[in-house]
Formats: C-alpha cells, sequence, structure tokens
C-alpha cells in the first residue's frame, strides 16, 4: 500500500477545491461551446463544405475529450484528494492525542 | 438559415469567450494538478502528471486552431448580413415615417393600415377599433393585437398597453453581461388567467426586481422563439409551441411543477412582476439567453442583471 506524506493539507484541501470549481466552468464552457456548434452546424455546415465540416469534427472532437475525460478525470481527482485531506487531518487529530 | 444576425453577433461574442476561458481554465487546472503532485511527493502521479500536461497542451492547440476558424467563419457570415441589410435598413425607415405621420394625427385607429413585424399590412377600420395595440417605445408597433374579448374594460393590463407607451426607464442595461433592453420583438396574446398564471411563474422564479423578473419572462418567450428548444410535438406534447405551455412543461420550471408558484395566483405577483410580463408579451425583452440558474449557482454563469437574481446563459 502507497503511503503518502502530506505536509501541508491547507494547501492540498484549496488545490482540490479549485481543481473541482475548474471541472465546473470547462463544464459549462463545453456545454456553451457544443450549443454553438450545433447552430453553426444547422445553419451552415450544408452550404460552407469540406473546411468547415473538418473544424467542426475536430472540435466535436475536443468536445468527447472534454465531457467524456477531462471534466470527469479532474473531477475525480478532486474527490480523491479532497479524501485525502480529510484522512490527513484524521490522522493528524489521532496522533495528537 | 433560421439565425438573426443579433444573435449570430452573441454566439460569436461568446465563442471568442469560451476560447479564452477553456483554454486560461485548462491551464489553471493543469497548474492545480501539478501543485498537488509536488504535495504528495509522489514519482507515479508526477509521471502521470506529466501525460496529462501533455494532453492538456494537443487539446488546447487543437482547440484554438478550430475555434479561430470557426470565429472567422461566422465573422464574414455576419458581414454578409450588414451588407444585405441595406434593403431592410431602407424598408425601416419607410415605416418609421409612415409611423410617424400616424402617430402626429393621432388618430391610429382610424387608419386604414399599420405596421405588423415585416412590412405593412392592410387591417379592416372597424377590427382595429375593437383592438388594443401595443405600441414599442422605438415607434414600432407590436405584430399582435389584445383583443376586447380576451380582456375586460378596465383591467390593468389592458390599460396600460392602451396608453400606446411602455415605461422601460425602470429597466438597467447590463451590456458587459449580455443584458440590452429591447422594444419591438414578437408579441403574444393571452387569456387574463393564462396572464396569472404566468405573473405567477415568473414571481416564483425571480427575485421581483423589475430587471430580474423581465429576465426570467424574457427567458420563457426566448425558448417560444428558439427553433431549437423544445418541439412539443417531437417530445409526443401534443400542443402550441407558446409561454404558457414553455412554462409548464414538464422538466421546464420546477417552480411550477412543484406548486411554488400557487401563492402568486389570482393577482398577488409583485406589481414588479406583472409589469415586466405585461411589457415582455408587448414585445420588450433583456437579453438572448435561453437558460438560468438560481443565484447560489456561482458554477453556472456569472451574467446577472441584478446581484439577487438569476444567473442566465
Amino acid at each position: 500500500m502507497a503511503i503518502y506524506s502530506i505536509t501541508d493539507v491547507n494547501n492540498l484541501e484549496e488545490s482540490s477545491s479549485n481543481l473541482s470549481s475548474y471541472a465546473q466552468t470547462l463544464q459549462n464552457d463545453t456545454e456553451s461551446l457544443a450549443y454553438i456548434l450545433k447552430m453553426v452546424k444547422e445553419n451552415w455546415q450544408n452550404e460552407a463544405g469540406a473546411d468547415l465540416a473538418s473544424y467542426i469534427y475536430e472540435l466535436q472532437s475536443c468536445i468527447n475529450s472534454l465531457s467524456n475525460t477531462i471534466v470527469p478525470t479532474l473531477n475525480k481527482f478532486s474527490k480523491t484528494m479532497n479524501i485525502l485531506a480529510q484522512e490527513t487531518r484524521i490522522n493528524q487529530n489521532n496522533t495528537m492525542n | 438559415m433560421n439565425i438573426n444576425l443579433g444573435e449570430l453577433i452573441r454566439l460569436k461574442n461568446r465563442l471568442v469567450d469560451i476560447d479564452d476561458n477553456i483554454s486560461t481554465t485548462l491551464s489553471s487546472a493543469n497548474a492545480e494538478v501539478n501543485n498537488i503532485s509536488s504535495l504528495l511527493s509522489s514519482s507515479g502521479l508526477s509521471n502521470a502528471c506529466s501525460i496529462v500536461e501533455e494532453e492538456i497542451s494537443v487539446l488546447v492547440y487543437t482547440l484554438k486552431t478550430n475555434l479561430e476558424k470557426i470565429e472567422e467563419f461566422m465573422s464574414t457570415q455576419i458581414n454578409k448580413y450588414e451588407i444585405t441589410n441595406e434593403e431592410a435598413v431602407k424598408e425601416l425607415k419607410e415605416l418609421i415615417n409612415l409611423l410617424n405621420s400616424l402617430s402626429s394625427d393621432k388618430n391610429i385607429y382610424g387608419n386604414d393600415s399599420q405596421f405588423v413585424a415585416g412590412g405593412l399590412k392592410n387591417i379592416n377600420t372597424n377590427a382595429a377599433l375593437g383592438e388594443i395595440t401595443a405600441v414599442g417605445v422605438g415607434g414600432i408597433v407590436g405584430e399582435s393585437m389584445l383583443t376586447g374579448s380576451k380582456f375586460e374594460q378596465g383591467n390593468a393590463f389592458q390599460n396600460n398597453n392602451a396608453n400606446n407607451q411602455i415605461d422601460i426607464s425602470v429597466y438597467n442595461n447590463k451590456p458587459e453581461y449580455g443584458f440590452v433592453v429591447t422594444t419591438g420583438n414578437k408579441t403574444y396574446n393571452l387569456t387574463p388567467e393564462e396572464y396569472d398564471l404566468l405573473c405567477s411563474i415568473v414571481a416564483a422564479e425571480s427575485d421581483h426586481s423589475y430587471d430580474d423578473a423581465l429576465g426570467v419572462v424574457t427567458t420563457i418567450l426566448n425558448r417560444c422563439e428558439d427553433p431549437n428548444w423544445i418541439n412539443f410535438v417531437e417530445i409526443g406534447y401534443h400542443m402550441e409551441n407558446n409561454p404558457i405551455n414553455q412554462a409548464t412543461c414538464p422538466h421546464q420550471f420546477v417552480v411550477y411543477q412543484h406548486g411554488l408558484n400557487q401563492r402568486f395566483l389570482n393577482g398577488n405577483a409583485p406589481e414588479s412582476v406583472q409589469k415586466a410580463v405585461m411589457d415582455a408579451l408587448a414585445g420588450v425583452r433583456n437579453h438572448d439567453y435561453l437558460s438560468f440558474r438560481s443565484n447560489d449557482s456561482t458554477g453556472y454563469s456569472w451574467n446577472m442583471i441584478t446581484d439577487t437574481g438569476n444567473r442566465y446563459l
């Protein structure tokens, strides 16, 4: 079992909280981006040709990557670090007792 | 093409914001991951962070490159709009001149013609006498009439509109957050019962200020006018796309679904809400957003017209 020594729990908690906030912001921006791309597709894809379709395709891949990988990973990371910070605090208290 | 110029400009500006925001947020997130990695002194985590950092760099590059192309494309479309709008501007000037001449007669109900959205429409003089016309402050007459059969004489809703003036001085603009008060938008007919119901829902959803109440009702009407929002028939609800159905459709406004609007029924909505709903139905709007969440949803959006009101996106 890996043993981690955390020197600065406050710092860990703050970073973890920031990460969670960034994940939410990314999620919101990704949803907005998906909506805008949908509008662009519906209005112009047929008349604008292959170039536009290619940009949209690339951006769609980015959206998938953000929604399916980046945001869930950041959330998971943040959650795990929060648990780690809490456990560290409990252990610190136990040691003091 | 179903998108209008205002919406196109709004989407293009939003895209530019997203372009900046996503790159910045990804970089910040990456910095936090690295910070945590250093706090844990784990070589395994450190290696994983390096891989993530590389992936994020590629993602940011791909996003930026392609978003810039889409922004460029949208700018081209906006320029095209501006060129082809010359005819529309000419037509609008003619409409305003004619409206001014009608107003100077102070007898617009007796004329044989009046404006509707999109052009000039001949109407029957006698029929017009029985109708109340909603007139925007900018001088554009709304496209629909509040018919006498739907509103009893003496009703405040009717009288206010009968004055041919909508007082928009109570509303504030916050263009930097996407809130600009406009008049002359699409208008709607409601029965008194429907108007009361809509006021109750808006009262339950807003902070009761003029601005936030107008923001809520504008969202409902924007949904009515957005072809990409709910198509009732498509989702199995065979009903008309109108403000009441948009506000009461399942999974839309939770205050209605949970009955939280009940206490505002029967004319119990605040005056500010009643005015905002009345003005919106007569063509006033204050944003182009399609959604909002409560003030405490701080991760959702910072687009607020009041500090205690909803967050719009």
